[in-house]
This record gives structure tokens, C-alpha cells and sequence, in this order.
């Protein structure tokens, strides 16, 4: 494990390292490219993504890609990846990504591997914070709770762009395999406190999926559709009398956005709308004095509108509204015994300054309404129980990277 | 009103400090060249927005086309804006993106216009873009069609 001091200190060496613009290294066709990230985190009331009411720095990633290109037609990637966002990722180093590519032609290619899935606009580059001018993508599409699930598959995926003559081109990338495990996870220990469990024991199941996206004859314009569906299975261990609980054949079933994206000049404005089944077969392991719950269904939407405006070289602005409804058939929080967790609302304003081409400083602040997906009262601490959570709250988030 | 003698010198005064004020620098011509071992003489402007946007990586030969730049802003700006549209950040920003998901590998920079036709020259597959008075033998200049 990476320590946060250490993360610091390596940040600090980069910097002092490369004062000059520079693309990639290389060395014998071997090309190396990395960045590295160190955030802070600081909410007023209720924790989000971490422990951070009062504030945390709890938040940084590190990569480090490597790219060789085997024959004309042969690419080979990986990226080795640290990445700590509260109790997610806590600096182990993982591949983000790790296939070969064989390019056919520009409508034909097969990757074989671990893949970034290719969901939304901007899942496949959500992890490498000098990409955007946010510090985070709008939580309410790209969910942080479900990282393990969103981040990447082990399979292959076909890709093309097939030309439109007329009416622009289509890009699209279809894919199979199995979803990351992590036992480590948000979205195992939300689960694992909730209940009162002791451990948690995630196993992945089948992901397929598809992305299709049209640039129009517009330029700049474009609009997107994404389709994912994975299947796992969660074990909650010694849940007081009853042993285990066991989501079984929890299924994301599936998960689809619709995209746009329009580049005018020095603007970029987005859009994107989500929604997704979950379905959860819940029962009680061996336990046979306590019937089983049976299938829990529940449906979630988000979307938001984003504009990001460079002002000149130094300065870039952005701005964006999002919504996100953990049951749209129950959005006013009717069967919550805390109204407001049933949404969470977000206006985000940013600031981003590209001090030089490898050196990024940003400056966010969020103005939420609602704990929709807030983590679970006693993962950080007691700030988000029902005695202490608040619908209306506030974080600034500061981040920084180096890349080179 | 009455136009008074004042008002048309004022006018006058307006009208030379805004051509004053326009820029004065002719922008150079930007050509498109290739290494000799590429067969295609010819490439129209669709192909070249593919081509320097990672989509259309091999030539009609199955060659791995090899992308060189020239860390230069003019005519890097003028030929972004011409045939990419992209400025240069948002150029860059789109390459890192295909580099950190591993979709490409990036392309290869110079910062003079004799390391570029040298690179140019030497490298298989080989294309880029450069000031037209600046071109020699050692590279093949293709035309643009629409």
C-alpha cells in the first residue's frame, strides 16, 4: 500500500522533475506516459465519497500507462493504477486497464483484456482527473458507489467507426466478459455495516454491453447511447442469528444512458440522462426459520446538463446541475423514514487553472439538497445517521495533478 | 443631430486605432506532408480529421500511420482549427484521452521544422503538417480533396 505521505512526497518529486512540456517517454518502442493526483475534500455537513465533513485528503490517484505498438495492425496497453477515494481502491496498486488491440482496419478492432467500460461519454477516462474541468464527473450518472461494477471488464470487446457519408460517422463498441470483484469496497462495506455483518464476499458475474455513438454532420455535435448489464453475487457473514444474508443473482439489468455533447469554439456542453434495474434475490443462507425476502426490485434514474467554458491558456470555468432518484417510483422519499435520502440534487461551479501543461490546479464547490446514495452512518462516522444527516449541505473539493 | 467637424474626427480616430488594432501577421500555408514509402497523393479533409484523431489509424496498405507534430503553435492553431476543429488545448486534451485508455500511443513531437521533416523522412507511415515554405525533398507533400 501506497501511504498518503508517500503519495504527497511522489507528487512533489514529479513536479520538480519535468518543468517542461512533454508528451510521452520512450524507450526501445515502449512508450510511457502517467499522472498523478492529490485532492482534499471538505463537506459541512454529512459525509460523501469519504470522510469528509471537516474535511479530508483521503483522495488521490496515481497511473502509470504503458503502451507498445507490437506490429501495424498489434497495440499492447496497460495502466498500472493506485487510486484512494475513502474507503475504495486505499492505494492498492490494480491494472485499470490491461489488453491488446488488433486494429483490422478503421471499421474492425478486437480488444482482449481488461477493458474500461465504455459507458456514458466519459467513464473510460474517469480515474485520470486532468481529462475535465471538474473535479468530479456529476455523480448522479457516473456513481462512485459503484466503481467496482463501472470501472472495467475482463473479456473482449469489438469496436469500429463505421462512415455515415452524409450524416457524419458511428462509432460503436460492443463486449462481454466478467465485472471486477473487490471485497474491499464501498459498495461491500455500505452493505456489510448496514446489517451488522462482519465481512463481505462480492462474486463477480457476466458484463456485456454496448456503446453507440453518432457524430453528427455537426461539428462538435455529437449524441451517444450506452447499454450495460452485469450480474453478481454478495455474502454478508455473520449477521447476528441468521449467519448470512446473500444477495443472490443481483442483477444491474440494465443500466442505459442516453448522451449529447456539443463543442462550440472554447465551449463544451453536456448532457446525459441514466437509468437502471436492480434486482436482488435476498435470502438467508442456510437459515431455514427465516423465509427468504425474495426479489427486490428497484429503479434508479440521474442526469445532469454541464457547460465548461476555457477563458484563456490559464483558466478554465465550468458549471452543472444534476439529479439523481435512488426509486423513481418513489421520488418524493415517501417510504424513507429520512424523507431527503430518497434524492440528491447537486449544482456544481468549477474553476480549473492549467499552471503549465502538466500541472493542473482545480477549485470546486458543490451546493447539494438531499443524502440520495449518501455511505452508510458508522462507515466514516455517525454524520450521516438519521439524527445527524442534513438535506442541505455544501463541499469543496480542491485537487491537483501532474502528468507527463 | 449635426454632424460637427469633431464627431467625423472622432470617427476617423475610431476607424485607425481598429486597423490598428487587427493583426497584421499573415498566416502561413500549412501543407500536409508524408514519408515517400506512403502511396496516397491525394487525402481529403474527412480523412485527415480521422486520421489525426486516432480513427483512422493504417493507410489503404494496411502501414500503421505515424503521426508527427511540431510543438510550434503556428501552424499548429491554424491547422487544428483548419482541418481538426480543435484548439490546441483541447487537441492535446483529446490525445492524453486516447493515451490514459490505452487507445493509442502518443504521437511523436519535434520542435523545429527540420527535425520534422527529418522524423517525417525517416519514419515508416509517416505524416504531418508544415509550413509550405519550409518544405524539401526528403518528404512528399499530398494534395487535399474535399
Amino acid at each position: 500500500m501506497i501511504s498518503k505521505n508517500l503519495s504527497i512526497f511522489t507528487f512533489g518529486f514529479f513536479l520538480l522533475l519535468f518543468q517542461h512540456v512533454c508528451y510521452a517517454y520512450e524507450f526501445n518502442g515502449l512508450n510511457i506516459n502517467g499522472f498523478i493526483s492529490q485532492g482534499y475534500l471538505h463537506t459541512n455537513h454529512n459525509d460523501y465519497l469519504a470522510d469528509t465533513k471537516g474535511g479530508t485528503f483521503d483522495f488521490n490517484e496515481l497511473g502509470l500507462n504503458l503502451g507498445y505498438q507490437a506490429s501495424d495492425s498489434i497495440r499492447l496497453g496497460a495502466q498500472i493504477l493506485s487510486r484512494n477515494l475513502g474507503v475504495d481502491g486505499n492505494n492498492k496498486l490494480t491494472f485499470g486497464y490491461a489488453y491488446g488491440d488488433y486494429n483490422l482496419n478503421r471499421y474492425l478492432g478486437v480488444r482482449l483484456g481488461k477493458v474500461r467500460i465504455p459507458y456514458g461519454l466519459y467513464n473510460q477516462s474517469r480515474d485520470v482527473d486532468m481529462l475535465r474541468t471538474s473535479v468530479f464527473l456529476p455523480n448522479a450518472v457516473y456513481h462512485d458507489e459503484f466503481y467496482t461494477f463501472f470501472s472495467a471488464f475482463y473479456g473482449v470487446s469489438i469496436y469500429g467507426e463505421l462512415p455515415l457519408g452524409n450524416v457524419g460517422s458511428m462509432e460503436y463498441e460492443v463486449y462481454k466478459g466478467k465485472s471486477e470483484e473487490d471485497d474491499e469496497s464501498r459498495l461491500v462495506k455500505n452493505n456489510v455495516i448496514s446489517l451488522g455483518g462482519e465481512n463481505g464476499d462480492l462474486t463477480a458475474g457476466d458484463a456485456y454491453g454496448g456503446v453507440l455513438r453518432w457524430n453528427t454532420p455537426i461539428n462538435g455535435l455529437r449524441f451517444g447511447y450506452s447499454y450495460f448489464y452485469i450480474d453478481a453475487k454478495l455474502v454478508i457473514d455473520n449477521v447476528n442469528i441468521i449467519e448470512s444474508v446473500v444477495f443472490d443473482k443481483v442483477k444491474l439489468n440494465p443500466i442505459q444512458v442516453l448522451s449529447a455533447e456539443f463543442t462550440w469554439g472554447d465551449l463544451v456542453l453536456a448532457s446525459e440522462f441514466m437509468r437502471f434495474r436492480q434486482d436482488a434475490y435476498i435470502d438467508f443462507s442456510d437459515n431455514t426459520f427465516v423465509p427468504d425476502i425474495g426479489t427486490v426490485i428497484t429503479n434508479s434514474e440521474g442526469w445532469y446538463v454541464s457547460a465548461s467554458y476555457r477563458y484563456n491558456e490559464l483558466i478554465e470555468f465550468g458549471a452543472g446541475y444534476s439529479e439523481f432518484y435512488e426509486n423513481i417510483d418513489k421520488k418524493n422519499g415517501s417510504n424513507y423514514a429520512v424523507d431527503f435520502r430518497a434524492w440528491r440534487k447537486d449544482i456544481t461551479l468549477s474553476t480549473r487553472f492549467d499552471i503549465t501543461d502538466n500541472w493542473v490546479v482545480k477549485a470546486e464547490y458543490h451546493i447539494m439538497d438531499g443524502a440520495g446514495w449518501l455511505p452508510t452512518p458508522g462507515l466514516y462516522s455517525d454524520a450521516n445517521s438519521d439524527e445527524n444527516i442534513k438535506q442541505k449541505w455544501n463541499m469543496i473539493a480542491l485537487k491537483t495533478t501532474f502528468s507527463f | 443631430m449635426k454632424i460637427t467637424k469633431q464627431h467625423k474626427l472622432l470617427v476617423y480616430l475610431l476607424l485607425v486605432s481598429c486597423l490598428l488594432l487587427l493583426p497584421f501577421t499573415v498566416r502561413a500555408q500549412v501543407s500536409i506532408i508524408v514519408n515517400h514509402d506512403v502511396a496516397e497523393n491525394s487525402i481529403s479533409s474527412s480523412d485527415i480529421k480521422s486520421i489525426f484523431t486516432n480513427k483512422l489509424p493504417k493507410w489503404d496498405d494496411g502501414k500503421k500511420i505515424n503521426i508527427i507534430i511540431l510543438e510550434d503553435k503556428e501552424p499548429t492553431e491554424h491547422f487544428l482549427k483548419q482541418y481538426i476543429h480543435k484548439s490546441h488545448s483541447q487537441f492535446r486534451t483529446y490525445w492524453l484521452k486516447q493515451v490514459f485508455t490505452g487507445k493509442a500511443i502518443m504521437f511523436k513531437s519535434v520542435s523545429t521544422h527540420d527535425e520534422l521533416l527529418e522524423k517525417v523522412s525517416t519514419t515508416p507511415g509517416a505524416i504531418g503538417f508544415i509550413d509550405s515554405a519550409k518544405i524539401d525533398k526528403r518528404v512528399k507533400v499530398v494534395t487535399v480533396s474535399e
